[in-house]
């Protein structure tokens, strides 16, 4: 557990060194620019300013905070339950208007919300995709965590944008390798492929043993979980995915994706992955009709769910694979809470987010919800009574923590989704070739840097 | 309605073959739901996809309908549903109550009454058919919100009107245009005001439009998902399908509980739609124009 | 000409409700479509005139999204007036079941926009779809067909689930319609010696026509503005999207609202322009009292 704390730290210390220099100048001008057209926003803005450092400065504990509301918005998953909430009145007296919305939706409502400069919910889910987006369009007021706290919250450089932090990670989220053990002991494979060229061997022995048709799960659909994928698999197979002036790196994106076209010619990937989400592409796994899948670090939970999976006790997580100069590499996707930057009650919202990421809470939302804690405290807790299932390997490919965004997220990450989808499942469809598809994702993001 | 005499073999081979056709493009798709509201998570996603699960489970339905089932012990979901029901049905039925006057009123001052500006305003009315949901939803979120009317019925209630009462509008008008106009020229020498006549001569020979406006209008309302989305984010005002909607969870899709939770979510429009038919009857004409 | 104040007084709820809820927002839409409002680089606003109409026209995206869009709409159009019509004649026949079949005729339209979607999708799906498990019980197929890989296979799983979800609404109309035919005509035709096929022609349609003027024009505007559905089916990528798709990227996820608006304009424009060619020539009217 000390271990995973240190290479956490480790990891941290390396992602701060990245982060900042070029993209702070640019941040600033656009806090500028953006506090001029607040308008009657301009004065309330500073003294919030105040009043959320104040609170942040504030120690653990709800203290300074008694009396009044917070409204909170945030996804199903992470709906802390009735109890954990009255309690939390009980003992703040606060009270907390809790609003469930589907994921998407979220989004929707608050981009409305920071159109006509409402606050949609004092304390809200950020997104890491979110997190630049959020502070550019003033959603969420950057947040200032004291040494103390980053250190308890390593995960929280996901949502350093160029120095400042627009939400604080509730819940730890990156991707791990899981294989089927069974399949692997079928096909007479010893242990789990640690370079992507095993792998491929793997799958053909798995394959050629007739053990199972179509061994690699992946999904090819025009989905955003499609684009994230490649962003993994760029960052295990040749290093970087953007430059350090957020330009694409367009030899390595053009590897992963001749990597993925040659294995769906070799039928490793079912062909119909073209037309599959990526929950599909999960259930696939579940059912035992593939052998191997990168998925977060909470699939090891669903995938030994008698009501959801086949495949229970036949699961194991492994290192994703890399290469000769690569050992492994992920890249985390933590979902947080921030303070709503119009919101009238920023005091109490700090006491929420105090109170959400306390350890006894993380560890009830563990419980509940299967979702592992950003609270360093709360994870060692729970590793230490040994309720993590496969937290060795979890642990371990933490070592392998970076970023593919030198800068931080851009606020563009978006409509790069959307290309870099489109791209690889045209490519996929076998309408334009790999070299094409990294072309035309190259330019695509030129553009967004220009604009 | 066809020959009785000659044609009516053929009439009922034509309507029984038209009604199996119907059957199977309507209920087809919805059988299928079926099937997927009763399969277990396990065993979704087959590859081919069985016709009938190999192991049914009711405990969709069973965790939807808890508060119905097993009073005293309701889980989450019951919860959220009953509430998406409720809420749903109390907008309908604001909507049809509010929204049949209004458009009654309209549709009679644009095709018998003059005014000025009546042109202008009948352009106007049809014209709001093109503007697409989207973009005015931001603006009207934002007079809302400066109104306070956000998660309020009657603001959501206005909107859906807005929204609806175009269609409900051309429907009556185009129906009123239709009748002759002899006999509200006749009560009209007789000294009948104008909302007389409406009242006692034109309302009750427009029975059937006037509830395939308010059927219209209840339908369309039920079925609402941007609209709520945005203007109701609590459960005090939230509809069933936005409830529908969130029966997710980050990495899985509960599609069994959404196929079962949609299923459940149309029973109230079907039984509404049994009931009106009954007002939808013809018939009533006759007499009253040529008496 | 007595000047009709009182007129004013059945029109009020709505030109108030048109104009507050519709108008104002839609003027608002406006403003923001000529100028640069882009959450995600704000500046102040300033006035940048047709700046994003150019730049819409001229993205290759756009008149994908627009030939989609008209694609959809025309297959749409085509098996709602078909079918809807052919379920309304069935509906009018008067049998004993008509109110359960007028109960069933209403679930697609009533079902939430998201579970349509599921449905369609699990129905069409190539690996644990329906369709694809049924032909290759009957040995049509031998390899999965991949409904959803290609645009125009993608347009047509998605036309058909649209046109589903539509006509229940013209069959509704449709009715309300029949029901509204006085029954002397068809009476005093019977005795002159029409036989049912006559009947239908020379009575029924010609009777019709206000209403397929309405049905038409409400199917376009659903099947241009369904974005629920889309999504749930086949999620949105820029070979199979279609104008509200964009405008819903637009707006939401790239936050670049003036460009959303300005895109909600162009489409609004065509619309109006197509929708007054069209109703120009079918107009018909009673006539108003004379005074």
């Amino acid at each position: 557990m000390v271990s995973a704390a240190l290479s956490m730290i480790l990891a941290v210390s390396v992602l701060s060194g990245c982060t900042g220099s070029g993209a702070q100048a640019g941040s600033a001008q656009a806090q500028s620019t953006q506090a001029a057209s607040a308008q009657a926003q301009s004065t309330q803005a500073a003294s919030a300013q105040a009043q959320s450092t104040q609170a942040a400065s504030a120690q653990a504990g709800t203290g300074s905070a008694a009396g009044g509301e917070v409204s909170v918005l945030l996804p199903e998953w992470s709906d802390p339950g009735e109890e954990a909430i009255a309690s939390f009145e009980k003992q703040s007296g606060i009270k907390v208007n809790l609003n469930i919305m589907g994921w998407d939706q979220i989004h929707d409502k608050v981009t409305i919300a920071a159109a006509s400069k409402e606050s949609a919910a004092d304390v809200l889910e950020v997104d890491w995709s979110w997190a630049k987006e959020f502070i550019t369009a003033g959603v969420v007021d950057p947040i200032t965590l004291t040494d103390a706290e980053k250190k308890t919250f390593p995960l929280y450089t996901a949502f350093d944008v160029g120095g400042q932090i627009s939400a604080i990670p509730y819940m730890t989220d990156y991707k791990v390798g899981y294989y089927n053990t069974e399949h692997f002991e079928k096909a007479g494979i010893t242990k789990a492929p640690e370079t992507w060229d095993e792998l491929i061997a793997d799958c053909k022995k798995i394959k050629d043993a007739g053990v199972c048709k179509y061994p690699m799960a992946f999904t090819l659909s025009a989905t955003e979980g499609n684009a994230t994928q490649f962003l993994w698999l760029t960052l295990a197979r040749t290093g970087a995915v953007f430059n350090a002036d957020n330009s694409l790196q367009q030899a390595n994106l053009q590897d992963s994706f001749s990597f993925i076209s040659k294995a769906l010619k070799d039928e490793i990937i079912d062909p119909a992955a073209i037309s599959m989400q990526d929950t599909e592409v999960d259930k696939l796994f579940k059912n035992g009709d593939a052998s191997f899948i990168i998925a977060s670090t909470t699939f090891m939970e669903t995938a030994n769910n008698a009501e959801e999976s086949k495949v229970v006790g036949k699961v194991a997580p492994m290192l994703i694979p890399g290469n000769k100069d690569i050992k492994s590499a992920t890249f985390g996707l933590p979902e947080g809470l921030g303070i709503s930057k119009n919101s009238t009650n920023k005091a109490n919202a700090k006491a929420f987010i105090d109170w959400y990421l306390s350890v006894d809470t993380q560890i009830s939302n563990f419980g509940k919800q299967g979702a592992l804690p950003s609270n360093m405290d709360a994870f060692k807790k729970l590793g230490d009574e040994k309720k993590i299932l496969g937290a060795e390997v979890i642990e371990q490919q933490s070592d392998y923590l970076t970023t593919p965004f030198p800068n931080g997220v851009p606020s563009w990450y978006s409509e790069y989704t959307t290309s870099a989808a489109q791209y690889a499942n045209g490519m996929a469809q076998g309408s334009i070739t790999p070299e094409q598809a990294a072309e035309k994702l190259a330019e695509d993001v030129k553009g967004f840097n220009a604009e | 309605m066809m020959n009785r005499k000659r044609g009516n073999k053929w009439g009922m081979l034509g309507y029984t073959l038209m009604v199996l056709f119907f059957l199977f493009w309507t209920i087809g798709p919805i059988v299928w739901s079926f099937m997927i509201s009763i399969t277990p998570k396990t065993d979704t996603m087959i590859s081919p996809a069985p016709l009938f699960p190999a192991h049914s489970t009711w405990k969709n339905y069973q965790q939807l309908l808890a508060g119905v089932l097993t009073p005293g012990k309701v889980n989450q979901e019951a919860r959220m549903f009953k509430i998406g029901m409720t809420n749903s049905l109390v907008s309908c039925l604001l909507v049809i109550v509010v929204g049949s006057p209004v458009c009654l009123l309209a549709a009679y001052a644009l095709s018998r009454l003059r005014f000025r500006g009546k042109k202008m305003i009948h352009a106007l009315l049809l014209a709001t058919l093109v503007i697409p949901l989207f973009s005015v939803i931001v603006p009207i979120y934002k007079i809302y919100s400066d109104l306070g009317l956000i998660n309020n019925y009657f603001g959501l209630m206005l909107v859906y009107i807005s929204a609806f009462m175009p269609l409900t509008v051309w429907l009556l008008c185009s129906h009123f245009e239709s009748l002759p106009i002899d006999l509200e020229e006749a009560a009209k020498l007789d000294g009948c005001r104008p909302m007389q006549i409406l009242l006692h001569i034109l309302l009750p020979i427009s029975y059937p439009v006037l509830f395939a406006g308010a059927l219209i209008m209840f339908i369309s309302t039920w079925n609402q998902f941007l609209i709520p989305l945005i203007l109701s984010p609590t459960n005090s005002t939230k509809p069933i399908a936005v409830i529908i909607s969130e029966f997710v969870t980050k990495n899985t899709v509960n599609y069994g509980l959404m196929n079962a939770g949609g299923l459940l979510a149309v029973i109230p429009p079907v039984i509404i739609a049994i009931i009106f038919r009954r007002f939808l009857i013809s018939g009533l004409t006759a007499g009253a124009i040529k008496g | 000409m007595r000047k009709n104040k009182s007129s004013y007084f059945y029109i009020l709820p709505l030109a108030l409700i048109m104009f507050g809820l519709i108008y104002i927002p839609v003027i608002i839409t406006l403003v923001y479509s000529v100028v640069n409002l882009n959450l995600l680089k704000p500046a102040a606003l300033t006035f940048v005139g047709l700046k994003n109409y150019i730049r819409l026209l001229k993205d290759p995206d756009i008149w994908t999204a627009a030939v989609n869009s008209t694609t959809i709409t025309v297959i749409v159009l085509i098996l709602t007036v078909l079918l809807g019509l052919a379920f309304a004649l069935m509906l009018f026949k008067n049998t004993r079941i008509k109110g359960i079949l007028t109960g069933l005729v209403i679930i697609p339209w009533a079902m939430p926009g998201i579970v349509n979607g599921i449905i369609w999708r699990w129905m069409f799906h190539p690996s644990f779809g329906l369709i694809n498990s049924i032909l290759q019980k009957l040995n049509m197929i031998h390899v999965p067909v991949q409904w959803f890989s290609g645009r125009w296979n993608v347009l047509m799983v998605v036309s058909l689930s649209v046109a589903w979800k539509c006509i229940p609404l013209a069959a509704v109309i449709f009715l309300a319609a029949l029901q509204s035919i006085p029954e002397e005509l068809y009476e005093s035709a019977a005795i002159d010696g029409s036989g049912a096929f006559d009947k239908l022609r020379y009575i029924t349609l010609p009777m019709l026509r206000p209403s397929f003027v309405i049905v038409l024009t409400t199917t376009a505007i659903t099947a241009i503005n369904v974005v629920d559905e889309i999504v749930s089916l086949v999620g949105m990528a820029s070979a199979n999207n279609t104008l509200m798709t964009e405008i819903y990227l637009r707006t939401f996820k790239y936050m670049r609202f003036s460009e959303g608006s300005a895109l909600s304009w162009l489409v609004m424009i065509v619309c109006t322009v197509i929708g007054v060619i069209y109703i120009r020539n079918v107009n018909k009217k009673a006539g108003v009292y004379d005074e």
